[in-house]
């Protein structure tokens, strides 16, 4: 072949090459990944919507999370804590922490109590409703520390698609010999990784929070055991056996609403 | 003869560079269309690891609060503030927040104050360790280039050159420290600013938009910086409280501790009972 025409045979398949492969454009990718399924984010929402069904369960988790300590230095603790949950109006929390601390949160449909068995002690905020209700007046209007109150709550889908901007499929792991699919997801502020059984119900194994923004992107973790989605816990279950000397003491939130009251607008819930 | 193998050569040059360059741009996305099952991203396992040791200490007087405690999926502390002033160390955001949320700020004040005082020594005393320890490095510096200079006229361009050298290095060890110092002051100002924010967020209220389960938390104040602030509104942890000699008072049902003038309230927050400092209950 004449070297001129092998030159001009080459260059062409050069340029028919570079045409397959190039790379898409930003809006052809975008598309190509809109249109794909996203397995990982299918995972994670069948999860989402699996729990939020669920018309009771029992669950313990083992817990750790780092804190930051004003040094610059990283410590973890940890608790054990198990779920009772008989929606609508039906919660309890036994905690164990780290330190040998003991708390019992309940919700029986009328008030929230919170009782500390060491230092006899107890918080009662009367608020009716459901479980929905009672977990988001725990939290923002008492301040009381409910890890992974997300997952407790019916609107779980709709609060997951509101955070998440992306997730991946990491790859199937196996934990406690079932294989999970190790899902990683990202968020504004918090990424996380949850791990689901790829049979059967899609109960979290595993869950590993990261607040990426904070100082030391500390971790919060929790393996989750022994789901149990018949419970069927006795009707004195939600009602806590609290001794008369124990004393009766109030939250901080309402000690501190009582000081300085809060804008009418603001001031939700039932907080006494 | 030259011409043909003259271009064959150059096309298959051509040809190679550029599948060399298909090769590296696969490699740079990430090994896209292949890699692991079920259309998984390629993740790393690797990297990572090292980190601090632990190097033992007392076993109290470390926070049990922070952002990670709460188990949130959600934080105020956004990328967007992380640029801004909103981005925050954990514990000194925690203390600052249960401390300055309520009517008193006497308290939060005079912490931040002592937080941003010893951060202060901190930084002061680390610029002072730095500058002693180039101050050294300088004089060594001086005094090898001096006796080397003595010794070894006749090698005027090495020792010259060695010298060049040292002075870069030295140079690169100011510059990585003057970056050490930067960021040692970065961190101050953040910790600064999220204590001032966190206090902001309480003051308007506890939590940002719709993400309520952001839990952020109190967290009592020291002994040491309780000992001379008693202002209505601080709050001490339940440690701080037991050092305290205090006299049980039930009124209306609720319970409180007067200890000698001051009154105190147990009260429930985050996972603790902690003790806020309180006016005294009607009729005391």
């Amino acid at each position: 072949m004449n070297p001129m025409k092998w030159t001009v045979c080459a260059v062409l398949c050069l340029i028919g090459a570079v045409t397959a492969v190039a790379p898409f454009s930003a809006a052809e990718e975008k598309a190509l990944e809109a249109a794909a399924p996203d397995p990982a984010m299918e995972s994670l929402m069948r999860t989402a919507h699996f729990l939020a069904q669920l018309k009771e369960f029992r669950v313990h988790m083992r817990i750790g999370y780092d804190v930051v300590q004003e040094s610059g230095q990283k410590i973890e603790f940890g608790e054990r804590r198990t779920w009772t949950v008989v929606r609508p109006d039906r919660f309890r929390a036994d905690v164990e922490r780290s330190d040998g601390e003991k708390a019992a949160i309940v919700f029986d449909g009328k008030a929230i109590t919170v009782y500390h068995p060491n230092l006899n002690m107890y918080a009662v905020s009367e608020i009716s409703g459901d479980i929905d209700t009672a977990v988001k007046h725990l939290i923002k209007d008492l301040n009381v520390r409910m890890p992974l109150s997300l997952l407790l709550v019916t609107s779980l889908p709709k609060e997951l698609e509101k955070r998440v901007v992306r997730a991946d499929l990491v790859e199937t792991s196996v934990l406690e010999g079932t294989p999970c699919a190790h899902l990683a997801v990202r968020g504004d502020a918090v990424d996380f990784q949850m791990w689901v059984p790829i049979e059967g119900d899609p109960l979290p194994r595993r869950i590993v929070l990261t607040y990426k923004n904070d100082e030391g992107q500390p971790q919060f973790w929790a393996n989750f055991s022994d789901w149990n989605l018949t419970p069927n816990p006795p009707a004195d279950f939600f009602s806590l056996d609290i001794p008369k000397d124990a004393s009766r003491i109030q939250f901080l939130a309402q000690v501190r609403q009582s000081m300085t009251p809060a804008k009418p607008a603001e001031k939700k819930g039932g907080a006494k | 003869m030259k011409g043909p193998i003259l271009y064959k050569s150059l096309t298959v040059g051509i040809l190679i560079l550029f599948v060399a360059a298909l090769a590296m741009e696969a490699q740079a996305r990430g090994g896209r269309g292949g890699g692991g099952g079920g259309g998984s991203r390629n993740i790393s396992r690797g990297g990572g690891g090292g980190g601090r040791s632990f190097s033992g200490g007392s076993a109290g007087g470390f926070s049990r609060s922070g952002p990670a405690a709460g188990g949130s999926f959600s934080s105020s502390r956004s990328s967007a503030s992380f640029s801004g002033s909103g981005f925050g160390g954990s514990s000194v955001g925690t203390r600052s927040s249960g401390s300055s949320q309520g009517s008193s700020q006497i308290g939060s004040s005079a912490r931040t104050q002592d937080r941003q005082a010893g951060m202060s020594d901190r930084t002061a005393s680390r610029t002072t360790a730095q500058t002693e320890r180039q101050s050294a490095r300088t004089d060594r510096a001086s005094v090898q280039s001096e006796s080397q200079a003595d010794r070894q006229q006749g090698r005027t361009e090495r020792t010259t050159s060695r010298q060049d050298g040292r002075t870069e290095r030295a140079q690169g060890r100011q510059d990585v420290q003057q970056d050490r110092q930067q960021e040692v002051t970065d961190r101050q100002a953040n910790r600064q600013d999220a204590a001032r924010d966190i206090s902001d967020d309480y003051h308007g209220g506890y939590h940002h938009g719709d993400d309520w389960d952001d839990w952020w938390g109190y967290a009592a104040a020291g002994a040491a910086v309780v000992a001379g602030a008693y202002a209505v509104g601080t709050v001490i942890s339940a440690t701080t409280y037991s050092s305290l000699s205090c006299s049980k008072v039930i009124v209306n049902g609720i319970t409180y501790s007067q200890c000698g003038s001051t009154w105190y309230q147990p009260t429930y927050s985050g996972s603790d009972v902690t003790y806020v400092v309180i006016n005294p209950p009607a009729g005391h």
